[in-house]
């Protein structure tokens, strides 16, 4: 009867579950810096290497005041990013990723926070994040639920 | 002409045992059918979900193999099938132990390859009721869901196992006792990826794994001495058969009988084979064999249609050691 004791105490130890491998949301509440990789994908980011605009960057820019993280952008594509991404060397890739895109399996995806409709197909908007960071991922969903609350 | 072996006359005790290992049986299908469909529902992007319901499903295998056999094996011996079909029983054993062996090769291959290629699990969140929750909670619940039911099924089989007599059956309680234990590995597991530890998943599924294959392929091989008519031994221990010692035993009591010999075999629940006896004299012979067969037959039920067969002397066994 001692795994139930255990099991017992691991729940209610847990609920501050999750926590991150690589403590990416502590860093980032810390001040410290959000790198965003980021590529052009009218119009949800425009103009991505000098002052980035459109949907994706206006999230990340709230996210970093609530966070009180420093914004740091990467412009590049978004095939480099992801790649970076799974090494941690970025915190967070924007640039119309979406929900059925390759990369599924090796960063973590949000859920779709909106979905359009192109040339008879839909289009599921995600954002990436490193793989297997999930404090950093449950935040950045709940940041995305309250944004689509707020809508 | 062809002679069938007579009809298995079990006790009451023995049918009533089966019914109950039937609705066991049955209960135990409803439920995985319904972890399977919790399982799917749940796992999201985790591929330690996948494992597990994957699992899941390869565990719906022993339990109609059962149903089956316990269905066939009542087949009364006919001209088609004189021996008659116990060893229907044996197959379920064979094809539950392959599944059994199957799913702890699976688990272990993919844990280990999760591992190597340092595969980070990644959970997200789940809208469950209108509120953002951690994909891991949700993951949890399943596994416990599915973690209760299996491990009480698994002990009310275990003891009806033994009673029976029947390895499927016995195969199956093994396959909950793998399935619970899946699902605690994969609680904890989860449960370390929430805490930061990302090869927790992995790990934990590698351990059971290796345990599961392990009773996997000693139920496999079982199977297949079985299948090539080992002598008949204990279900648990694998000990040789009391029972067969007791048989020789009872024969020589006889005052007739100078010596007595025996070969069974077993044939899914039940054992068939043929006893030699060395008589004193040949006077009455034939009512001496008769009133041998019933020796046999009322020292259990499970010593089905042996056969007694006279032998002027039995001293040629001794050499090969297959007198007893």
């Amino acid at each position: 009867m001692r795994a139930p004791a255990l099991l017992l105490a691991l729940l209610v130890s847990g609920c501050g579950l999750p926590l991150d491998p690589e403590d990416t949301l502590a860093r980032v509440q810390a001040g410290g810096p959000l790198r965003v990789g980021l590529s052009e994908s009218p119009p949800l980011v425009v103009s991505a290497a000098e002052a980035p605009r459109g949907l994706e960057p206006a999230l990340v820019r709230e996210l970093a005041a609530e966070t009180g993280a420093r914004v740091v952008w990467v412009a590049g594509s978004s095939e480099v990013h992801l790649a970076a991404l799974s090494r941690h060397e970025l915190d967070l890739v924007i640039g119309g990723l979406e929900a059925d895109s390759p990369w599924g399996g090796r960063v973590g995806l949000t859920r779709p926070y909106r979905t359009t409709r192109q040339g008879g197909r839909q289009h599921r908007h995600v954002l990436a994040v490193p793989p297997g960071e999930n404090a950093w991922l449950l935040y950045l969903e709940r940041f995305l639920d309250r944004w689509e609350g707020a809508q | 002409m062809i002679i069938p072996r007579p009809p298995l006359s079990p006790p009451d005790s023995e049918e009533e045992h089966g019914a109950r290992a039937v609705r066991y049986e049955w209960w135990t299908l409803a439920f995985l059918a319904s972890v399977t469909v919790v399982m799917y529902l749940a796992m999201g992007g985790s591929q330690a979900m996948k494992t597990a319901w994957i699992e899941d499903l390869l565990s719906l295998v022993p339990p109609i193999l059962v149903l089956v056999a316990f269905r066939v094996r009542d087949r009364e011996p006919d001209e088609r099938f004189p021996f008659g079909l116990w060893r229907a029983g044996d197959l379920a054993f064979l094809g539950a132990s392959v599944a059994v062996v199957a799913v702890g090769a699976f688990l272990l291959f993919d844990s280990t390859s999760t591992l190597l290629r340092g595969e980070r699990p990644t959970l997200g969140a789940m809208t469950l009721l209108g509120h953002t929750v951690w994909a891991g909670w949700v993951m949890i619940a399943a596994l416990v869901y599915s973690v209760i039911p299996a491990a009480l099924l698994g002990r009310v089989k275990l003891p009806l196992a033994r009673e029976l007599n029947d390895k499927a059956l016995h195969t199956d309680a093994a396959m909950n006792r793998a399935d619970w234990m899946t699902g605690v590995a994969g609680i904890v597991g989860i449960l370390g990826v929430g805490g930061g530890l990302w090869w927790a998943d992995s790990a934990a599924a590698g351990f059971i794994a290796l345990d599961v294959i392990r009773d996997g392929i000693g139920n496999l091989r079982r199977a297949l001495e079985d299948l090539a008519d080992e002598s008949p031994r204990t279900l648990e221990s694998h000990r040789p058969l009391p029972l067969i010692e007791d048989a020789v035993d009872a024969l020589e009591a006889l005052p007739w009988v100078r010596r007595a010999g025996i070969r069974l075999r077993e044939e899914g629940h039940v054992y068939g084979g043929v006893a030699f006896v060395e008589p004193i004299d040949d006077a009455d012979l034939l009512a001496r064999l008769d009133e041998a067969r019933g020796v046999i037959a009322d020292l259990d039920w499970r010593l089905y249609a042996v056969e007694v067969v006279p032998r002027v002397s039995l001293a040629p066994f001794d050499g090969e050691g297959a007198g007893t």
